[in-house]
């Protein structure tokens, strides 16, 4: 039948069989590249299996190529002048059939070159540029081609953490989390593509004066060393806004909530301090200062339950306190306060807090090559190594972090971005089209040493430091990992309420879990009682009454100051001490049906 | 101070023999020893259980998940990483790569040639090996199809084999007749033989097995040490054993259950720790002797293989509470209520759960302070010192 003929597919379903594949194959690209056919659809002809697959559908990642014809570029020095003249947009070259889009599928029937030296009349096609191989935001990367391969995606991976600028219209949203670097930069060393898509017009990293040295153990595994007085100069400093909102819900007994001043009445009064910041309609003024846990919106709400008219007919009205308060560890100004109404007529109320964020130990900083750390130490400037001409670095990289990683780039961008601010200038570091030489260069016409190296010395005992060390200004990115809204601690606090057991998580004032594999390790340590400690004492111990005749747990009768054994009538009763998790494990014994004896033993 | 073990004893006076010591000099070594010897003794209510299970799960994370495969090679490929230690740590009934090690006697193979021989011959032959069946239901016949290659690749004479391919069909099944042809045999059913019982009749025959020892799928010979000895896919020990030109001293399968068959459960434990630390050394982990022999003994010490699962050791704990801590709380509960079992609270989890100090490390000991005697005590020691 037609089991020599090659099967077709569009997007994925057999449609028919055809005796001469390439043929059809050709067809198609022909009518594609007249503009006959949509410049999106592909055609694949796969010869070990003898199938043809054409896509007409979404999600496929297409890109860019120039069309080769008998191993020319269609693309003619003629049309390339009149692209450079803005004669000729990029859809005409589309529709010309000079450049088309192929998909993953396409590709594996393509042979293409990446520059025009290597063309043979075997290719099809021509790449447009080297960067064309990286993404938008990898290509923002300079010198991403010296770099490893995980090391470069983790450098782009990083572009959406970093702290910018994240719109033109920020002081006027409301969004519920928000960071806005201080004072961004231009990056000293840019890439095409970075001015292709206007990056370079809302940065949102800084210049800063990197050196590769170890710092009194400071900045090992990773720490990054900042001098005190880069950050009093604003590096890396930014505002952190988050907004609080809540809204006047009706409720079916046909009151509603609302926004006022808490008083006296209401249940669950905090105190007058507590509101002392609240305007007369119970949102609090702009620019005052909120504390921890302030109060932002004071509200009441309605009681849960319709109050039973009284004898003398009048409703005694018994409203509880609804305010929204600010964060635990975040204190803050009020920086807007936006005021409305939804669809339904519902009063909404918005309160946005800044804080602001000045770089300390714990925060999280990167350059463009992945090579990410957290602030270890912030040293005073007067301790920091400086060099010869006095110039103290921002940051100290340990230099573990450069042989295992190769990040490369992340060294020549620090020798390029030395010859920038030398030339004041800014270089071009697109990855495949780097002017390596003229860097060099610039860095010996001005007095410094080619490899980058300066000589240091000491900040705090002016010795000059023997080996000279590698410095010089990279781009690196504040992260929006805040050690301020990660912190957390606890001695003594709430509790669960059905295990009696500490809370967990930070915002419920919860301590970190002393799990199984902690406890094991005092086992094996032979520590038991510092176990009993951890897992009875300071969790859910409980003194507990129990019958030593029947061995089920006694009644503790508080007011009448009597314990008795709701079986034994005359039952013996003790004292023991247990974790409150066993007894629920007793209860939920009962609740199955199984009869849990005690018995009960002197301790020692 | 504890005294040296006899077997330590034995040691130290054949060295001293061997090097002619004293015997003040021999004393002096004695001590030495069992100084050491004592300093090295786990101290009481160590939970040295806690510890080989730390000392063996730690490096276990580090274990490859997958089985390596070396494409092209002739290595038999066994199991390797976790996989395999979770295997024998649970004592399954079949291993998924097993493979044996047969060490051959001195000199039994002159050749080369002789020994490739002896090794193919080991190969669990069957009918389906070396051939196919091809039906024709409309005449109820159906030819046996030799496959050449396979012939030569196995070393196998043609006319031996379809001999005993005739022999052993025309035993098992009665109602056909048959012809002999050059390369393959044709059989013809009755007439009324329904369908289904030829196929039926075809897919007994596939199993029927002609040459080899059952099981082994492949041999490959390696050499170990300057001698020739043949690896395989597949484990069958105690038939190869009973082969005369296999050294049964020495020929191994990685196949613990089959060895516990064989030889016991002595053997079975000693395997046990050598399996373990085989996989563990192969990924390039070194765990102390001390944490796989305390394993290996849990494992087998009531004369059956079992592993740590809840229908193995961890199932058998005389703690209800131990066992309901595992899997199957619920089941463990109920069964402990309906037998009316009682907790002793001896072991760790136990006491954990009802919250009572351990009864291991510090709260082992039971030490109660009588302070009349503690008085005399330090009076005592203070004579002591004095003098």
């Amino acid at each position: 039948m037609s089991i020599n003929k090659s099967k077709v597919y569009i997007n994925g379903s057999l449609v028919g069989f055809h005796n001469n594949p390439s043929k059809l194959k050709q067809d198609v690209l022909k009518k594609r590249r007249k503009g006959e056919v949509d410049d999106q659809v592909n055609v694949a002809f796969n010869q070990e299996t003898n199938e043809v697959y054409i896509s007409t559908d979404s999600g496929r990642v297409q890109r860019p190529l120039i069309i080769l014809e008998n191993g020319k570029s269609k693309l003619t020095a003629d049309i390339l002048k009149d692209v450079k003249e803005e004669k000729i947009t990029w859809d005409d070259l589309i529709k010309d059939g000079i450049i088309e889009y192929l998909d993953s599928e396409e590709e594996e029937n393509a042979l293409v070159a990446l520059n025009e030296k290597e063309i043979t009349p075997d290719h099809t096609h021509l790449e447009i540029s080297g960067t064309a191989i990286f993404s938008v935001i990898s290509s923002m990367i300079p010198f991403i081609n010296h770099n490893m391969a995980g090391k470069a995606i983790h450098g782009a991976k990083v572009f959406k953490q970093g702290v910018g600028i994240p719109s033109a219209n920020y002081r006027n949203r409301f969004d519920t989390e928000m960071h806005v670097l201080y004072y961004p930069q231009r990056t000293l060393v840019t890439t095409r593509t970075e001015q292709l898509i206007q990056a370079h017009r809302r940065p949102m990293s800084q210049n800063a004066v990197v050196a590769i040295m170890p710092f009194k153990g400071f900045n090992m595994t990773d720490a990054i060393i900042i001098n005190k007085g880069s950050v009093e100069r604003a590096v890396g400093r930014s505002s952190y806004y988050r907004t609080y909102s809540a809204q006047e819900n009706r409720y079916p007994s046909g009151q509603s909530d609302e926004f006022i001043v808490p008083d006296e009445k209401i249940v669950g009064f905090r105190g007058e301090d507590f509101y002392k910041n609240l305007g007369m309609d119970g949102i609090t003024n702009v620019e005052s200062f909120v504390e921890e846990g302030g109060v932002v919106i004071g509200m009441s709400s309605p009681p849960r339950f319709v109050e039973e008219i009284s004898e003398y007919g009048v409703v005694s009205e018994e409203r509880r306190e609804a305010s929204v308060t600010a964060r635990k560890h975040l204190k803050g100004y009020v920086d807007k306060v936006m005021l409305s109404q939804n669809i339904g007529g519902t009063k909404i109320c918005k309160v946005k807090i800044r804080t602001e964020l000045i770089p300390q130990t714990g925060d999280k900083f990167c350059s463009n090559h992945g090579q990410k750390g957290v602030i270890g130490a912030v040293i005073n400037e007067e301790d920091m190594p400086f060099t010869s001409s006095g110039m103290k670095p921002d940051f100290l990289l340990n230099p573990h972090s450069i042989p295992s990683r190769m990040t490369v780039g992340h060294l020549l961008e620090t020798i390029a971005g030395k010859a920038a601010s030398l030339k004041a200038e800014i270089i071009d570091g697109t990855p495949f089209y780097i002017d390596k030489e003229n860097i060099l260069e610039t860095l010996k016409e001005f007095g410094f040493r080619e490899d980058g190296k300066e000589t240091f010395y000491d900040g705090a005992t002016g010795e000059k430091i023997e080996m000279p060390i590698f410095v010089g200004p990279v781009s690196f990115k504040r992260l929006y990992h805040v050690v301020t809204n990660k912190i957390q601690s606890r001695d003594t606090g709430s509790i669960q309420l059905l295990t009696r057991q500490p809370t967990e998580g930070k915002e419920k004032g919860g301590g970190l879990r002393f799990g199984e594999m902690e406890g094991d390790a005092l086992i094996a340590h032979g520590s038991a009682m510092l176990l009993h400690e951890k897992l009875i004492d300071s969790a859910d111990e409980l003194e507990i009454y129990v019958c030593s005749d029947c061995g089920m747990v006694a009644i503790d009768d508080k007011i009448r100051n009597r314990k008795y054994c709701p079986t034994c009538p005359n039952g013996n009763i003790e004292k023991i001490k247990i974790s409150y998790g066993f007894k629920l494990l007793l209860d939920e014994l009962k609740a199955l049906g199984v009869y849990p004896k005690l018995e009960i033993g002197d301790k020692i | 101070m504890r005294e040296l073990p006899k077997n330590i004893l034995e040691r130290i006076e054949n060295y001293s023999n061997k090097k002619s010591f004293s015997d003040a000099k021999k004393k002096r070594l004695i001590d030495i020893v069992t100084k050491r010897y004592n300093e090295s003794l786990v101290t009481p209510g160590d939970a040295i259980g806690l510890i080989a299970a730390q000392s063996i799960g730690e490096p276990g994370t580090q274990l490859t998940l997958r089985t390596k495969h070396y494409a092209g090679s002739l290595e038999v490929s066994v199991g390797q990483g976790i996989q395999r230690v979770i295997e024998i740590v649970d004592g399954r009934l079949s291993s998924k790569y097993p493979s044996m090690k047969i060490y051959l006697k001195k000199d039994v193979f002159a050749t080369e040639k002789k020994l490739n021989k002896f090794a193919k011959s080991l190969i669990d032959i069957k009918v389906s090996t070396i051939g196919d069946f091809q039906e024709d239901f409309e005449n109820r016949t159906v030819s046996f199809i030799l496959n050449h290659d396979k012939l030569d690749e196995l070393d196998l004479d043609k006319e031996e084999t379809m001999t005993l391919i005739y022999d052993k069909i025309n035993d098992t099944y009665v109602s056909k007749r048959f012809t002999p042809n050059k390369n393959g045999i044709n059989f013809t059913f009755d007439k009324t033989t329904p369908l289904f019982n030829i196929r039926k009749a075809l897919l007994k025959w596939n199993k029927i097995p002609l040459f080899g020892v059952k099981n082994l799928e492949l041999t490959v010979i390696t050499e170990e040490a300057g001698e020739k000895v043949i690896s395989t896919k597949g484990s069958n020990l105690s038939e190869v054993l009973k082969i005369p030109e296999v050294d049964t001293d020495r020929t191994y399968t990685n196949d613990i259950l089959e060895i516990n068959k064989v030889f016991g459960i002595e053997a079975a434990r000693a395997s046990i720790i050598k399996e373990l630390k085989f996989t563990f050394e192969s990924n390039g982990i070194e765990i102390n002797q001390r944490h796989l022999s305390i394993l290996a003994d849990l494992m087998c010490f009531n004369g059956k293989v079992k592993g740590v699962v809840r229908t193995g050791i961890t199932g058998e704990k005389t703690s209800p509470f131990a066992r309901a801590s595992f899997e199957e709380t619920v089941k463990h509960i109920l069964s402990a209520a309906f037998d009316g079992e009682r907790e002793n609270f001896k072991g760790i989890i136990e006491n954990l759960i009802v919250g009572q100090p351990i009864l291991a490390g510090t709260g082992r000991v039971k030490l109660t302070l009588d302070p009349k005697n503690l008085k005399k005590m330090i009076k005592k020691q203070e004579g002591l010192e004095e003098n």
